[in-house]
């Protein structure tokens, strides 16, 4: 146990100890701006602290080292599993590839990475021509440089957490992005709200959390079994297998999607917006239309979810390729034909479960602007439903992860 | 001369992240974790050595050019 301890112990310190270098570095500064100008420009221009907080996802006035954070390899590992379902070529390397075609793939997402973070780092450069008084383009190259490499450091520092480290890397960074931003959250929900926090509201608000969370336990852990039986068990047992008599199963997750339907309907719904912003279209009037009429907004917001849902769904689990790993691998579903008879059973089933996992999403995710609405309590923005699925997604990964490392450590110290 | 040894630095790091294919992909479940039961090869654990000594000098530059200017 002492054993299971140490190790315990040792990857909860590499952890923290790298989350703790990356803060560090995300606010110290890039050399060569002049922040004292920045600051300035930013109190007159509240524009540009958001487009900093966009990529850095704290509020903060500092171009650091490490502000592009995370955000590029999460960019490039969307585009990289979009990528996955829609070529077919790409997603047979990652299928039948083995251990060479991971490889390609990862270091296809790093190459993208980079790309990213090259696009975001041109982005800010040349956006502060307007803050920065000393502007050149030897600065320009200087911040992209800096940020660049501070984005390749982030991705590294984070594959380390998930290989040495307690928790998945990248989820744990988003993870203190959110909790870091919480502090703030509270202060303006109290500050905007003071008038209209009551003992109700409040009572409202604990209430809103706790369903939210709950219902995201819910949608995370829970799985629709599906038993699978071998034909090597068939040949042994001539009794005729009950259903749930099988120890095999696949488990159908309500959420196969995670958090990837949120974020689709939220960019494509703010593309009226930046329509309108371009100014090429002067008598598009689509996002006022949208905007003051709530309930068209919020209904079109919950049926995008719910198709986003559908679709991505397939993407992370095609109920032909399952059928067609299971019929290679000798082993079936009771009472259901391999090949396209299986195929059909199990696009009936997740067509259920995925409908039913959708439905949760899209409440959960409505939930909190429902409650704004009712309880007159506005500033809910930076922790919506994305926001908690996020963190209770990484708390449970973490418990999983440590119940396992105490399972496979008690098996060693029996044998030793 | 200094700002020309962090352009070196900074692209010899980007490199070296290049050069070294992780274990997991970044979603991958923890059951393929690495050093669990075993340990990483020498290589692997020397390019890692490097990088950490070469990523602590690129923060010290920062540090360094930060008071600097």
């Amino acid at each position: 146990m002492k054993k299971t301890d140490d190790i315990l112990l040792k990857r909860l310190l590499l952890s923290v100890g790298i989350l703790l270098f990356i803060r560090m570095g995300t606010f110290l500064p890039i050399p060569g701006i002049n922040h004292g100008h920045l600051a300035f420009y930013i109190q007159q221009h509240p524009i540009t602290k958001n487009l900093v907080s966009t990529f850095s996802g704290n509020d903060t006035f500092v171009i650091g080292l490490f502000t592009l954070n995370i955000f590029p390899y999460i960019n490039a590992s969307i585009m990289v599993q979009l990528i996955t379902g829609l070529i077919p070529s790409i997603s047979k390397l990652q299928k039948e590839g083995g251990g060479e075609g991971r490889r390609a793939i990862t270091r296809l997402t790093r190459l993208i990475t980079f790309g990213w973070a090259l696009i975001q780092s041109s982005s800010i450069a040349f956006y502060l021509k307007r803050a920065l008084f000393d502007w050149s383009p030897l600065l320009a190259f200087e911040i992209i440089l800096w940020l660049t490499t501070g984005a390749m450091i982030v991705l590294w520092l984070s594959e380390l957490i998930t290989e040495y480290g307690l928790g998945n890397g990248a989820s744990l960074l988003i993870y203190t992005n959110i909790i870091s931003s919480l502090p703030n959250l509270g202060k303006k929900l109290i500050s905007e709200n003071s008038g209209n926090l009551s003992a109700v509201s409040s009572i409202g608000i604990g209430l809103l959390f706790f369903i939210a969370i709950a219902g995201i336990i819910t949608l995370q852990e829970s799985a629709r079994i599906v038993p699978l039986i071998s034909s090597k068990q068939l040949g042994q047992n001539q009794q005729p297998v009950s259903k749930s008599g099988s120890n095999n199963y696949i488990p159908l997750r309500f959420n196969q999607a995670g958090v990837m339907p949120i974020i689709l309907t939220t960019a494509l719904l703010v593309l009226p917006n930046y329509i309108t912003n371009l100014g090429v279209f002067p008598l598009l009037t689509l996002p006022i239309f949208l905007k003051s009429s709530k309930i068209i907004y919020w209904v079109s917001y919950f049926a995008l979810i719910l198709i986003f849902s559908s679709f991505y769904s397939t993407i992370v689990l095609n109920p032909k390729d399952i059928s067609q790993e299971l019929q290679k691998m000798a082993v079936s579903i009771p009472g259901v034909r391999p090949g396209l008879a299986t195929t059909f059973y199990l696009k009936q089933v997740m067509k259920r479960v995925t409908f039913f996992g959708a439905l949760i999403l899209a409440i959960l995710a409505t939930l909190p602007n429902v409650i704004e609405g009712i309880l007159n309590v506005s500033s809910f923005n930076g922790l919506g439903t994305t926001s908690l699925l996020i963190l209770v997604g990484v708390v449970l990964d973490i418990s999983r992860e440590m119940k396992s490392i105490i399972l496979s450590n008690i098996y060693n110290e029996r044998f030793d | 001369m200094l700002k020309i040894i962090w352009v070196i630095l900074s692209i010899v790091l980007i490199g070296l992240i290049f050069l070294r294919t992780p274990q997991n992909q970044g979603l991958a479940s923890f059951s393929t974790k690495s050093n669990l039961l075993g340990s990483p090869s020498s290589a692997e654990q020397f390019l890692n050595n490097l990088t950490i000594i070469l990523m602590i000098g690129y923060f010290s530059f920062a540090v360094f050019l930060n008071f600097s200017i």
